[in-house]
């Protein structure tokens, strides 16, 4: 993905945050990393995607 | 419970017997092969199991009549195929409601239609429902024309004694308290048995967070006979409910409990009618609707690390117990017994040695570890255990709404016949076979021609499956000297080609002029061979009954 590509998906997702509403955010972000697993059909990159994600919260 | 002002009996729909104890004359008989403690639908399988085989059982039951209520209301088809063996099917295919089908919904919304694993050659449909009481007095009316069961009501377990050859129980009844001598005691007395508690045995394992409250209603309801499940329903938001159609339009709710809420608050009369009047109008039903029961239960998994102690063998909730999702409690229930019933009867027989028991802790504890492991996955999304297992359920089923990818997390994972592939009665294949049912596996059924099936007749003895091109006239006293009771079925392809493809069809095509197939007393392949040998058969059997190296006269 080009940089600028990325960086509209960092503003899509913070624009879809707010328009889920706070006590929605957990909810809506499960739907969408069990959507993109879906689309990435590699079991191993999504659960190490999971793992990595848990550093430095 | 039933609703205020109504016994524990007063059924609005099932008029229950009462069943004296014994007098003196039908309890002067004190020696029997085997005494099973429990007149539940394990127990009372059991005793018929014995009985086809002709081997006598004395059934002790404390209570004086059926179960109080609906509770195990699915039995499965494998379950049908075990009582169409015991002879006792026809009573259960006329009162029951057969079903294919299930329905999920989220939010009232349809998410999920599954169809469960179904084909024109089975006999029976993958589930059907009917209440327990029924289940037992069908039972219990089989056990008696079978004239092989003794089942003495109002009759308590006290304790047992133990020796090398046998048990010696102590019961009481109303007239006093006696004796019973049998070679070997089968436990059918449930999640709280009292020969477990008198072994001072445990059940291990886990108790999940999940309870439910199981209400049946009486009501003119027009729907057909397909399981619901309602997640984060209107009325109840948040929780899981579970509606099954049962015969005498009677309907049964089951609704999870509120994490903070006690039992006891759950349970009272008022509480149950306004969550089954909020259930109700979920599913759109206005006509009135008559309280008959309710009962409240939780998901654990739970159970003996040996089912088999001495000359006792535990079978049922006694042995474990399963959440109920996914209807395994029952049937589990029915197969430790079938289990068990054909190898004991064997044993007394003197056709096997007493080894052959010590597979029935290997295959049955096998089976619930199994459910365990998909009833835990079942239990997770009905019930999740933490708020990270709620959040993806949720998220599950909110994608579900427009999202096919999702829905099979949502499918119930109903019950299925254990594989026995590694169990020691199990011969692994010798030459390659091409598709078909693998040695382990529950048999297949065929349709040979309408209202005739292939597993017709299967249950007593082990039976033989040989597929021949050609006109075949095997001679089977060799195999019969090792059991009496082996069947040979031929299906010719000379002879009858339709009944020939069929077969094939479902158990694999080779190129080979035949194939054979050894199936067990309990519908489980045994092995399957390249031909029909009746030496390598009768030499196999040998083996798989522990006759060569057990004393059949003390079991260990």
């Amino acid at each position: 993905m080009r940089p600028e590509d990325f960086e509209a998906v960092y503003e899509a997702l913070a624009a879809a945050l707010d328009r889920a509403g706070t006590d929605k955010h957990a909810l809506y972000l499960t739907k969408v990393v069990l959507m993109l697993a879906n689309l990435s059909s590699d079991r191993a990159q999504v659960e190490s995607v999971l793992e990595r994600c848990l550093e430095d919260l | 419970m039933r609703p205020a002002g109504r016994g524990e009996l007063d059924s609005l729909y099932f008029s229950y017997p009462h069943f004296p104890p014994p007098d003196a004359a039908a309890r002067a008989r004190t020696t029997f092969p085997v005494v099973i403690v429990g007149a539940g639908p394990v127990g009372l399988v059991a005793a018929l199991t014995l009985a086809r085989a002709g081997v006598d059982s004395v059934v002790v039951e404390r209570k004086t009549t059926y179960n109080d209520g609906s509770r195990a209301i699915c039995i499965s088809r494998s379950s049908f195929q075990i009582l169409d063996a015991l002879g006792a099917v026809g009573p259960f295919l006329d009162k029951s409601l057969g079903w294919t089908r299930g329905i999920t919904s989220f939010r009232g919304t349809p998410i999920l239609e599954f169809e469960m694993p179904h084909s024109e050659h089975d006999k029976y449909l993958p589930m059907y429902n009917l209440q327990q009481q029924y289940i037992e007095q069908f039972l219990h009316e089989a056990t008696v024309a079978s004239g092989r069961v003794d089942v003495r009501w109002g009759t308590t377990f006290e304790g047992l004694e133990e020796s090398k050859d046998g048990v010696t129980i102590t019961v009481s009844d109303a007239r006093g308290t006696y004796r019973i001598d049998a070679a070997w005691l089968l436990a059918a007395d449930g999640a709280r048995s009292a020969v477990r508690q008198h072994l001072g045995l445990r059940l291990k394992g886990d108790n999940h967070e999940g309870r439910y409250v199981i209400a049946d209603v009486r009501m003119r309801h027009d729907f057909p006979t397909i399981r619901r499940a309602l997640f984060d329903p209107p009325s109840n938001p948040g929780a899981t409910v579970l509606i099954h159609r049962q015969p005498d339009d009677i309907w049964r709710i089951d609704y999870q409990v509120d994490a903070g809420e006690s039992s006891e608050s759950a349970t009272a009369e008022e509480k149950v009618r306004a969550k089954v009047a909020a259930v109700l109008g979920d599913i759109g039903h206005k006509g009135p609707w008559e309280l008959e029961w309710w009962s409240v239960y939780s998901a654990n998994t739970l159970a003996l690390d040996d089912y088999r102690h001495g000359r006792v063998v535990f079978i049922g909730d006694s042995a474990h117990i399963v959440p109920i999702f996914g209807v395994r409690g029952l049937n589990n229930g029915i197969a430790d017994a079938q289990n068990i019933g054909w190898k004991l009867a064997k044993v007394i027989k003197g056709q096997a040695g007493a080894g052959l028991i010590a597979s029935y802790t290997l295959e049955r504890r096998g089976a619930t570890l199994d459910v365990f492991a998909t009833a835990t996955k079942s239990t997770r999304f009905m019930t999740p255990p933490t708020p990270g297992w709620t959040l993806v359920r949720d998220a599950a089923l909110s994608l579900s709404l427009k999202h096919p990818f999702a829905r099979p997390l949502a499918n119930p994972r109903q019950m299925a016949p254990y594989d026995y592939a590694l169990s020691p009665l199990t011969q692994r294949d010798s030459e390659p076979h091409a598709g078909g049912p693998r040695p382990g596996v529950f048999a297949h059924d065929v349709q040979l021609a309408p209202g005739r099936h292939l597993l017709d007749g299967t249950g007593m003895g082990f039976t033989g499956l040989l597929l021949s091109r050609q006109p075949v006239d095997p001679d089977v006293a060799r195999v019969r000297a090792v059991d009496p009771d082996f069947r040979l079925v031929v299906i010719c392809h000379a002879t009858d080609p339709a009944s020939y493809d069929a077969v094939r069809s479902v158990y694999g095509e080779t190129d080979r002029d035949s194939d054979f197939v050894l199936i067990r007393p309990d519908f489980y392949i045994a092995a399957r061979r390249p031909g029909f040998d009746p030496t390598e058969v009768a030499s196999f059997l040998t083996q798989l009954l522990a006759l060569s190296y057990a004393d059949t006269r003390h079991a260990s």
